[in-house]
């Protein structure tokens, strides 16, 4: 899941600047599952578009307005009608939505009510990890680097964590076992606890070596067959017009 | 959609070096769209282990490898009855699920098939060939401050070899060049992004007070609306559904494409 949070009050007010005339596009993707999207999202921000004195043209909750199906027929069905009445889309969605909203309304003003914060497991709202490592794990981002060292550091994201941004084992100045990290001294040192947890450290030269071989050659992803016009229609009707109960009926899972 | 590719045959070959016995697990979601993951992924990873020497003992689709509920239930039924014949756990998700499977998984090591690269707007493969916009991820900037509503969906941090946010670097190409001064080979992407924002009667000036209410520390992110959580039968028919139904229609997903 990409989480994703709202953005200040006033960053939203100026990028809608002269708009009065605005449609709402609350993704019940991710958006939905990190509680700011969905039906109830829509809701919050209508009330508030309403007192900032917006009027809110039309407002919808597609599941992923990330696919193109589903934002080709979003715009059809909610802004096209409109279209006169329309100054601009509020996307409440991850970047990924921004980019499809801006392509597919060349002429429109496409305004991002949210901002991307990085890569999160989504966890039951209770979730509670006493363990240092643990609380890492489950709470720390992935912003992506593209070589991913999970495998080797039990779940810990050394990039996320590690001040020194070292990726492939302890830093040049590593702490004496048992003192805190030596660029920030007020925390512990993140390769220690990946240490303590069972961490590949041994594995991971060997790791650097393959993922800095110029010659890397990924596995090529699946080469399935395009799928028809038709069922491409379809996938965008139902992502485009879904009832907006089923952003709730998603939320059932945290 | 978050995009993610295949590591090479040779890292997962050393990843895997000590272990002997495996157990897959493919998340139907992201990865099922970016064509790694799904039922098809999940034999093409089992006949790359197996030609590797290992044996498969169990094998799991997730809808959703990165959701907690969905994958602890999903584990429980399909990985858990054989972990006592697993070494390691092959996991073709995004970076997400193979730390869930970490949290989830009963000490097993998880082994990530897997890179992460960002999330992208997932488009057909006969669809929009525009570079610019739909075929670009978004790496996600630290701060999270985005600033696509004022570039037309053209995320210049990404493209701008300066990583300029708000504006022209200092040493913008000189009209009537296009070139980029840092690299000759490219369009000057804040040319392409004043020209297109221009057709909308906007300017860059915008960006300039965008960058002041960023630096703005005392500016506070809007709450999230109060919501109720999700009751314990909710969370029990979601994990079967996911598991029981919803992995069957995965691959229909595929039509979205």
């Amino acid at each position: 899941m990409v989480l994703t949070e709202y953005k200040s009050p006033e960053e939203i007010r100026h990028s809608l600047g002269k708009a009065r005339g605005v449609v709402v596009f609350s993704c019940s993707g991710c958006a939905n599952m990190n509680e700011i999207g969905g039906r109830r999202g829509l809701k919050f921000m209508k009330k508030r578009l309403s007192a900032w004195g917006y009027s809110v043209v039309a407002g919808a909750t597609p599941p992923g307005i990330c696919m193109n199906a589903v934002m080709e027929n979003a715009t059809h069905k909610w802004i096209q009608p409109n279209r006169s009445k329309v100054d601009a889309l509020l996307a409440i969605c991850c970047a990924a939505g921004i980019k499809n909203a801006a392509y597919f309304n060349p002429d429109l003003k496409v305004v991002a009510a949210a901002d991307p914060m990085g890569v999160e497991c989504l966890l039951p709202h209770n979730a509670y990890y006493e363990d240092a490592g643990d609380y890492m794990v489950a709470h720390e981002l992935c912003l992506p680097c593209g070589s991913c060292v999970l495998s080797f550091t039990t779940g810990i994201c050394p990039l996320v964590a590690c001040p020194a941004k070292s990726k492939y084992g302890y830093c040049k100045n590593p702490p004496y076992p048992g003192n805190g990290c030596t660029v920030k001294p007020d925390q512990k040192c993140v390769w220690a606890i990946i240490e303590k947890r069972g961490g590949d450290l041994e594995g991971l030269g060997k790791l650097k070596e393959i993922h800095e071989n110029p010659d890397y050659e990924r596995i090529p992803s699946i080469d399935t067959p395009p799928r028809t016009v038709k069922q491409h229609t379809i996938a965008g009707y139902c992502g485009g017009r879904s009832p907006s109960f089923i952003s709730d009926l998603l939320r059932w899972v945290r | 959609m978050f995009q993610t590719k295949y590591k090479s045959e040779e890292e997962l070959q050393y990843s895997l070096r000590n272990f002997q016995k495996v157990g897959i697990i493919s998340c139907n979601v992201c990865c099922n769209l970016s064509d790694c993951g799904g039922q098809q992924g999940l034999e093409l990873m089992s006949g790359f282990c197996r030609n590797w020497g290992k044996a498969v003992v169990a094998d799991c689709l997730i809808f959703g490898g990165c959701v907690g509920t969905v994958h602890e239930h999903a584990v429980k039924k399909r990985i858990y009855p054989h972990q006592s014949d697993i070494d390691a756990l092959v996991m073709i998700s995004c970076a997400a699920g193979i730390k869930t499977a970490n949290l989830y998984s009963p000490g097993l090591p998880v082994v990530a098939a897997c890179d992460s690269f960002g999330s992208y707007p997932l488009s057909p493969r006969q669809g929009p060939n525009d570079s610019l916009t739909i075929h670009t991820y978004c790496p996600i900037c630290p701060d999270g401050h985005c600033v696509m509503s004022y570039t037309a969906g053209i995320c210049p941090v990404v493209l701008c070899p300066e990583k300029c946010r708000y504006g022209y670097c200092e040493n913008p190409p000189q009209s009537p060049n296009r070139q980029c001064t840092k690299d000759e080979n490219m369009a000057c992407v804040w040319k392409t992004i004043e020209e297109t924002i221009a057709q909308r009667g906007e300017s860059l000036d915008s960006l300039k007070e965008l960058e002041q209410i960023h630096a703005d520390k005392t500016l506070r992110r809007m709450p999230t609306p109060e919501t109720e959580r999700a009751a314990g039968w909710q969370i029990k028919m979601a994990q079967w559904f996911s598991l029981n139904v919803l992995n069957r229609v995965a691959d229909s997903l595929h039509a979205a494409r």
